[in-house]
């Protein structure tokens, strides 16, 4: 049994409204306590293709998408009890626009799309999340997306216009018509479940345990001038281990973006395949080891990952925001070989992912009393990682596919000081890295090419001889001395 | 347990395009990522009371294989 209360609408109609669900929670503490600009919450992403195009069946095919896709009517309202509840509306979504941009440079539609996307939308019982066909320059065509980050995430929305494009195939004769999607509050009744659940006692228990027993994590930094020897200069402790690194009152942001070239991924993607290595976690090895490298060879390193939640189908097809962000901690010997660290990257990842519907908002507090921190702002993790697991959006054919831009507009904001974000492209299946900074943080830009070019070297040193040992690879991706 | 449960486990977490037999490559042909693997197994031992902890999955790489480890830490 879950908790529920009945709320009246905008509409008139009263409704079933349940509590969010820890993902959502996380997402609401966060733009409550570190941002309070409502586009932080805005998810504005593209996709547009040459060739072919035909405007009245992509309106139908958005129209179906929607109408398959329950948390497009997800609305929310405060409530007494529950602080904000959700529920979903039967009030009719707006007709979908087209948005004639063709006459601009790329540059200046991406722009206006973009500063679209900074439009927050207040949360009281309105619709959050919107499609638009856009015909873009260079003969471009396709659809614009504002979707809200309580009611989709990444994985979701990239699912939604999945959707679309096998809708849209299917209505020009090229392909199948799509599997139904699945119910979101089916999902969502799973998660609120669990919070009553023997299950979450067992996490719950295995959390408790594992701080208590564990050694106390350290912090690394990417910036070069390192906070955690300036704080220890200013504490007088050569012993600390922790920042503080308040986030709040300045989340405006900026993108740092950097591309793999198709083929340089192809050889990442070619080694995973042939020594049974997962390809998120050579990346966040890669990751690791340049943290190591900006801080003296550190062996133990600690960043937030973020877990997309989905394995059932329910799961994967029921939209919604099911993020939850843990710590990924490792501690590498550099006389491991890099496959060898990667299977070490994996097996703390699994045992993570065993753990993870538990609410990283308890966990965390659960991990600051185990240290004795008592203040939210001190931490051992100076970073977030993300990957954007592949989900294939379908065209007409190999080379449409080849003209298709997939475009993630940034919001303007971030709750976080450096969110890392990894995807493939949508034409070549290219890695892209995405650096989200607080502008606030001066040297971030420079530091990041800095730390972006130890990532990538690191990955590609791996990728080229897998058994090349970790402190190999530090020591090449190092600055030499003349 | 029979390798049809462990198959229709699988079936709960992937539409993969082909038929699933005891040669089906868990993350090729199946179509299975580490979460749904860890999730997946995780609900197997819920089911048929398989320790966890003494689950070898290592070497695991196809259905049957993975049948054949739920039965020896089952045993």
């Amino acid at each position: 049994m879950i908790d529920s209360v009945q709320i009246t609408a905008k509409d008139g109609k009263t409704y079933t409204a349940y509590p969010l669900t820890q993902a959502q929670r996380l997402m609401y503490f966060v733009y409550n306590t570190y941002s309070r600009e409502l586009a932080m919450l805005n998810i504005g992403t593209g996709c547009y293709w040459q060739g072919d195009f035909d405007e009245a069946l992509l309106c139908e095919a958005i129209g179906e998408a929607r109408d398959r896709c329950d948390t497009m009517r997800l609305r929310f309202k405060p409530d007494l009890k529950f602080g904000l509840v959700q529920f979903l509306s039967e009030e009719p979504l707006p007709p979908v626009e087209t948005v004639d941009l063709s006459d601009r440079t790329t540059a200046e539609a991406d722009g206006l799309l973009e500063a679209e996307t900074r439009v927050g939308t207040p949360l009281e019982d309105n619709a959050l999340s919107f499609v638009k066909i856009v015909r873009m320059p260079e003969d471009r065509n396709g659809f614009y997306c504002k979707l809200h980050h309580l009611a989709f995430d990444g994985y979701a929305a990239k699912l939604f216009m999945a959707d679309v494009m096998a809708i849209y195939l299917s209505k020009r004769g090229c392909g199948s018509y799509p599997k139904p999607m699945k119910p979101y509050l089916e999902a969502m009744t799973q998660e609120l479940e669990y919070l009553n659940s023997d299950r979450r006692k067992a996490d719950r228990a295995y959390w408790m345990q594992r701080f208590s027993t564990e050694s106390e994590p350290i912090f690394n930094d990417y910036l070069l001038d390192n906070r955690l020897e300036k704080a220890r200069r200013e504490s007088g402790d050569d012993s600390q281990r922790y920042v503080l690194m308040f986030e709040g009152e300045h989340p405006v942001s900026k993108q740092l973006y950097y591309e793999v070239s198709a083929q340089d991924t192809e050889k990442v993607l070619a080694m995973c395949e042939q020594r049974g290595l997962s390809v998120p976690c050579v990346l966040m090895l890669g990751l690791r080891t340049a943290l190591s490298s900006f801080n003296r060879a550190q062996p133990d390193v600690s960043f937030k990952f973020m877990i997309n939640r989905r394995g059932t189908l329910l799961e994967k097809k029921s939209g919604g925001n099911r993020w939850h962000f843990y710590t990924l901690r490792t501690i590498v010997d550099p006389s491991l070989t890099f496959a060898e660290a990667a299977r070490l990257v994996e097996d703390e990842q699994n045992e993570v992912f065993r753990h993870c519907a538990f609410d990283t908002l308890e966990m965390y507090h659960i991990k600051h009393m185990a240290m004795h921190m008592d203040r939210l702002e001190q931490t051992y993790d100076s970073m977030s990682f993300s990957y954007h697991a592949p989900l294939e959006i379908p065209f007409e054919s190999e080379e449409v596919k080849k003209t298709a831009r997939g475009v993630w507009y940034h919001n303007g904001y971030s709750a976080q000081n450096l969110y890392l974000t990894v995807k493939n492209r949508l034409n070549d299946n290219g890695l892209e890295f995405i650096f989200e900074y607080r502008v606030s943080e001066e040297a971030a830009a420079h530091d990041l090419a800095v730390f972006y070019d130890r990532l990538i070297r690191a990955v590609m040193l791996g990728a080229e001889d897998p058994d090349r040992a970790i402190g190999e690879i530090l020591a090449r991706i190092e600055p030499q001395e003349a | 347990m029979e390798l049809t449960d462990v198959i229709d486990v699988i079936l709960e977490y992937v539409e993969p395009d082909c038929e699933i037999d005891a040669d089906a490559l868990l993350k090729q042909d199946c179509g299975l990522t580490s979460f749904d693997t860890t999730c997946a197994v995780g609900e197997m031992c819920d089911r048929w009371g398989v320790d966890a902890d003494a689950l070898d999955l290592r070497a695991v790489r196809t259905v049957g294989e993975l049948f054949d480890a739920l039965k020896r830490a089952k045993a």
